[in-house]
């Protein structure tokens, strides 16, 4: 026998499919959702669907998208010859907030991980070689999560990338501003001095 | 809510809300634990780069009665692997390391014959052991640890000592069987020469033996020891084709 009504039964099931949600959240939200007024239900209800009505992938970038091409794609005002390449399409916005960088972004959609059974043909490699061809790249910034799977990728990428002639970097790694020297652990700091630079 | 501490091995992340992860850990005293690690995935995170697969740390942990998850408190790091993991072929072997210890292990029971095994296979990839080689003493020895492989001296079925030279089969469950007594079902043959190996396996230390294979015979091993794997865990290993490149 359920614990309880059908429908939330079922609500509490789908909610609980969603990353990082365990039953007891899902639980706190389909109850939660169970006090809500009918209209802003409703605005839930269409919010989601919209989502995955209207959003597509960019056919250049693959970032996601209400237009193809993007608005980072289709913009005069971004420099071509850089292209970013990230992870997720939220590392984007992440770059976009420092207003420093100004060429235009690759999105993977994740990052080499064998244990998750993520492999090289899992990403948006091919669309970023076929990208290369028209010649007027000439840099390309590997921006992955500073982690063992974001690393593996970047090798991997840059082993591709290296003999298409492009400049292929990697965002520094190191020490987080206004933290303490002392608290950094061996790696970081390592990561740190490595990739010093002069002053 | 009794504050525990232990050293212990990072297997495998996984995100959590959002700045959290869970992090299975090998832990030498506890044996395998899911920890809670609050606030991991931001850049002033006081575990930084400890929860990388294979990072050997020292962490102190609390656990509450009703749930199945442990807080992890504090992260001391010792030894990471993460300059050789930042490969792909690196990062696969980690990964098929964490994977057979999470596969083969049971939660929360000790073994400190496996910890050792796993510290002696980190010290070995620190060192640029040959990957497939180190993959196949790791292997055979988390067999052989979980009791699913037997020594390969003498026949299961007639009790005969093997002649040196002649090839062997060895069954799914990983008794061996001589060419008299015929091949097992979907069991596997063995070469002398892979015999001769495997025998080695026992007496020498990961960095020692992973330089007597040839590459081909490294390979051959892995892929051996990798079918006799899937036998036992029933399954697929996820890693198991990064390293066969």
């Amino acid at each position: 026998m359920l614990d309880y009504a059908e429908a939330i039964h079922r609500l509490i099931e789908e909610l609980r499919r969603l990353p990082g949600i365990g039953q007891k959240s899902a639980q706190r939200i389909a109850f939660h959702i169970l006090r809500m007024n009918a209209e802003d239900v409703r605005r839930l209800a269409r919010a989601i669907e919209e989502v995955k009505e209207k959003i597509i992938l960019c056919s250049i970038c693959q970032n996601v998208t209400d237009v193809d091409p993007c608005r980072f794609c289709s913009s005069d005002a971004r420099d071509r010859s850089m292209i970013c390449v990230v992870e997720e399409p939220y590392n984007v916005a992440a770059i976009e907030r420092t207003r420093e960088y100004r060429g235009l972004y690759h999105v993977l959609h994740g990052a080499l991980s064998p244990i998750r059974g993520i492999g090289p043909d899992d990403l948006k490699i091919r669309s970023l070689l076929e990208r290369l061809r028209s010649g007027e790249v000439r840099e390309i910034i590997l921006a992955m999560n500073p982690n063992t799977e974001g690393e593996a990728t970047a090798n991997y990428l840059a082993r591709l990338l290296k003999p298409l002639g492009v400049r292929v970097t990697r965002i520094a790694t190191g020490l987080p501003v206004g933290s303490d020297l002392e608290f950094a652990d061996e790696v970081t700091m390592y990561r740190a001095l490595v990739n010093r630079r002069e002053m | 809510m009794a504050i525990k501490e232990s050293e212990a091995f990072v297997l495998m992340t996984y995100p959590l809300a959002e700045a959290d992860k869970i992090v299975v850990l090998f832990t030498r005293l506890y044996g395998k634990i899911r920890a809670v690690a609050r606030g991991a995935r931001r850049p002033k995170s006081r575990f930084g780069a400890c929860l990388e697969p294979l990072s050997e740390i020292l962490i102190s942990f609390y656990e509450r009665e009703s749930r199945e998850l442990v807080a992890l408190r504090r992260c001391e790091l010792f030894c990471s692997p993460f300059e050789r993991a930042a490969t792909p072929e690196g990062e696969a072997f980690l990964h098929h390391v964490a994977e057979l210890v999470d596969a083969l292990q049971p939660p929360a029971e000790p073994h400190p014959p496996v910890y050792r095994l796993i510290r002696a296979t980190r010290d070995a990839f620190l060192q640029g052991a040959s990957l497939p080689a180190l993959a196949a003493y790791f292997e055979m020895w988390m067999l052989k640890l979980g009791g699913f492989f037997s020594p390969l001296e003498a026949c299961a079925a007639c009790g005969k000592a093997f002649p040196p030279e002649a090839p062997i089969w060895i069954a799914r469950d990983g008794v061996p069987r001589c060419a008299r007594c015929g091949p097992p079902a979907g069991g596997h043959m063995i070469l002398a020469s892979l015999r001769r190996l495997l025998a080695e396996m026992l007496t020498r230390s990961p960095i020692e033996w992973s330089s007597l294979p040839t590459p081909k015979e490294a390979i051959q091993l892995h892929r051996l020891l990798t079918r006799l794997l899937r036998d036992v865990l029933e399954r697929e290993l996820k890693t198991e084709l990064s390293l066969n490149v």
